[in-house]
């Protein structure tokens, strides 16, 4: 049969044909078609992205439009986030600017607002005369004033306040304690105060309030000291390369669907990274390889132990799997040698044939002779990708690539012992 | 899956319609541009041209729109085709003219009466291998049509590549009597 002329029909098909055929066969395998409906939904994306154009023939997209009122908020929120960052900048600096932090600073005013119990205190430290003067004032109901003496020995300060308000001395249950720390570099100034918060309506309670100051007695500048301790780690920092998660997560999948797999890593095109072999049942092996951060399937168990092909065999320093393939009870053979190749696809580079015996193979097989598919066969003889070749240079290419020059027997594992290998 | 259902779950879920639309088109999509491309592109760049074209579609397909379906998604592959055909044809320098190539092939009586002799012949020769039955009718399909080799097939097929290779051999011998049969001899 002329296969040219069978490819010619199929080459000049109508649209009817096209239909029928697009109907009931694959056009791709069902990977391929994953990885291309992966690369529709990415590229869909993208020009979602990018078209905003309302079309005159199809429908109109929508368009998300940012509400102004949420630009609004947003730009508020950044400047009062700024605001406050600058603000505290301001403070931080001025705090420990190096004019402040001797001992001509006279007069710091701290604030401090309660919002809860609706009061506000003042308190005003002077160095020179030594006094604090702390005001707490509540809205609209009752005035503390205290003037607690700050001894110069600085060690520590009481006084006790009386209210001026104090028509009734009901006491509340709840205890407010504010503590303020100020720290200076020659000055450690602590306020504790502890006030019974005081409720609006006619309660007075009685207020607590006592101020600790310590003096460091240094009066000189003072030299800073930095001490930088570094220390080094001394464990190992160990990485998993990342074929060997991917190989786990591909072991993982087998396993759920097929019982005594064994599972092997072995370099089989001789680029560092080794590939994952899946032995299943003794009968059929799958083949991975990790490249460009993913996994490709290079077979697919595929099956031996039929047709002559006695498994599949790996060569120890090249790229190249070996099998070998018989038909016609042997009277052909082909010896199969498959690369993979840097796109991480499984070829074949070399089909070695031998005909052993065209005479009965002819006459047990008599179609074979008009045959296309065995269109190379004329007589007894070896051919080298189906063209015909010497005895002598057969022979020679066949010792060279001699099968027993293959692995055939790899250092299979169970998926126990083979995950555990891997984690180690 | 029928088109109504496509554009009602294109309106009430538009992924799943999406992935619907897909599934149910792929194959013909793919088929048109690969018959366009053939010559000129590799398997790359007919799955370049695929991915996008079905981008297209699915950014522009409108659930509310009463026509065919098909015929849009055909009319839409046809032309991302001829896009990526001139495309490709410009990058290797070959000028042809798709329209000049089409007027040479009818150009001549006996080319149309040679023309509808090969769409008869083809006719016959598709219901024959659709007779072989599954999966020798697939594997003569992606052998003869896709111009795929045994271990391509083999994905496809979920055979091995040696089955593949002998169950080609024979499934080509059963069609060449079937075809003897319709008086077709090759």
């Amino acid at each position: 049969m002329n296969r040219k002329y069978i490819k010619k029909l199929l080459d000049s098909i109508d649209e009817q044909t096209m239909n029928q055929i697009a109907n009931i066969y694959q056009a791709t395998d069902s990977k391929t078609k994953e990885k291309i409906y992966q690369q529709v939904c990415e590229r869909k994306k993208a020009m979602n992205q990018q078209e905003y154009k309302i079309s005159e023939t199809y429908h109109a997209k929508n368009i998300n439009y940012m509400p102004w009122t949420r630009t609004f908020g947003i730009a508020t929120a950044c400047i009062l986030v700024m605001g406050g960052t600058f603000g505290g900048i301001w403070k931080l600096t001025r705090f420990t600017s190096p004019s402040e932090n001797n001992n001509s600073q006279t007069e710091t005013n701290i604030t401090t607002t309660i919002p809860s119990v609706i009061a506000t205190e003042t308190t005003t430290f002077s160095e020179t005369s030594e006094t604090v003067q702390t005001t707490t004032q509540i809205t609209s109901q009752a005035m503390i004033q205290t003037t607690p003496e700050i001894f110069s020995t600085a060690t520590s300060a009481t006084s006790t306040e009386t209210s001026i308000i104090a028509s009734t001395t009901q006491t509340t249950p709840i205890t407010t304690t504010i503590t303020t720390t100020v720290t200076l570099p020659h000055k450690e100034t602590v306020l504790s105060y502890e006030t019974e918060p005081i409720a609006i309506n006619s309660i007075s309670a009685p207020v607590t309030n006592s101020v600790i100051e310590t003096e460091s007695p240094v009066t000189a500048p003072v030299t800073e000291t930095t001490t930088t301790t570094t220390t080094t780690q001394t464990e190992p920092i160990t990485t998993k390369p990342a074929y060997l998660t991917a190989y786990l997560e591909i072991c993982e999948e087998y396993e759920k669907d097929f019982n005594n797999l064994s599972y092997c890593l072995y370099d089989v095109d001789k680029d560092g990274t080794p590939e994952l072999v899946i032995h299943g049942f003794s009968y059929w092996i799958s083949l991975y390889t990790y490249a460009d951060n993913q996994v490709y399937e290079l077979m697919d168990k595929w099956a031996y132990g039929i047709n002559n092909n006695m498994g599949y065999c790996f060569h120890p320093e090249k790229n190249s799997i070996y099998y070998n393939v018989g038909e016609y009870a042997g009277l052909i053979y082909h010896n199969i040698y498959l690369t993979i190749t840097p796109e991480h696809k499984l070829v074949e580079e070399t089909i070695l044939t031998c005909v052993n015996d065209a005479d009965t193979l002819f006459e047990q097989y008599p179609y074979l002779k008009n045959d296309d598919s065995h269109h190379y066969i004329n007589g007894n003889g070896y051919y080298l990708n189906y063209e015909k070749i010497t005895e002598e240079e057969y022979n020679t290419f066949y010792t060279e690539n001699y099968p027993t020059n293959y692995n055939t027997d790899l250092n299979y594992q169970s998926y126990s012992e083979f995950s555990a290998s891997l984690s180690e | 899956m029928t088109e109504s259902k496509i554009r009602a779950l294109l309106k009430s879920k538009p992924e799943q319609g999406e992935r619907a639309l897909f599934d149910e088109y792929y194959n013909y999509v793919y088929i048109i541009i690969y018959q366009k491309l053939r010559d000129i592109g590799s398997r790359e760049d007919i799955e370049e041209c695929v991915i996008d074209c079905f981008a297209e579609i699915l950014m522009h397909v409108n659930p509310d729109y009463d026509g065919s379906l098909k015929a849009y998604i055909g009319t839409v592959a046809k032309h991302k085709a001829i896009n990526m055909s001139k495309q490709l044809q410009a990058k290797a320098k070959k000028q042809v003219f798709l329209e000049e190539e089409k007027l040479n092939q009818i150009s001549s009586d006996e080319n149309i009466q040679n023309l509808t002799e090969q769409s008869e012949q083809t006719k016959i020769l598709m219901h024959c291998i659709s007779e072989l039955g599954e999966p020798d009718a697939s594997i003569i399909i992606q052998k003869f049509f896709y111009h795929r080799n045994s271990i391509e097939i083999s994905k496809i097929i979920k055979l091995n590549p040696v089955a593949i290779r002998v169950r080609c051999s024979r499934a080509l011998k059963r069609l060449k009597t079937m075809l003897l049969k319709e008086n077709i001899t090759l």
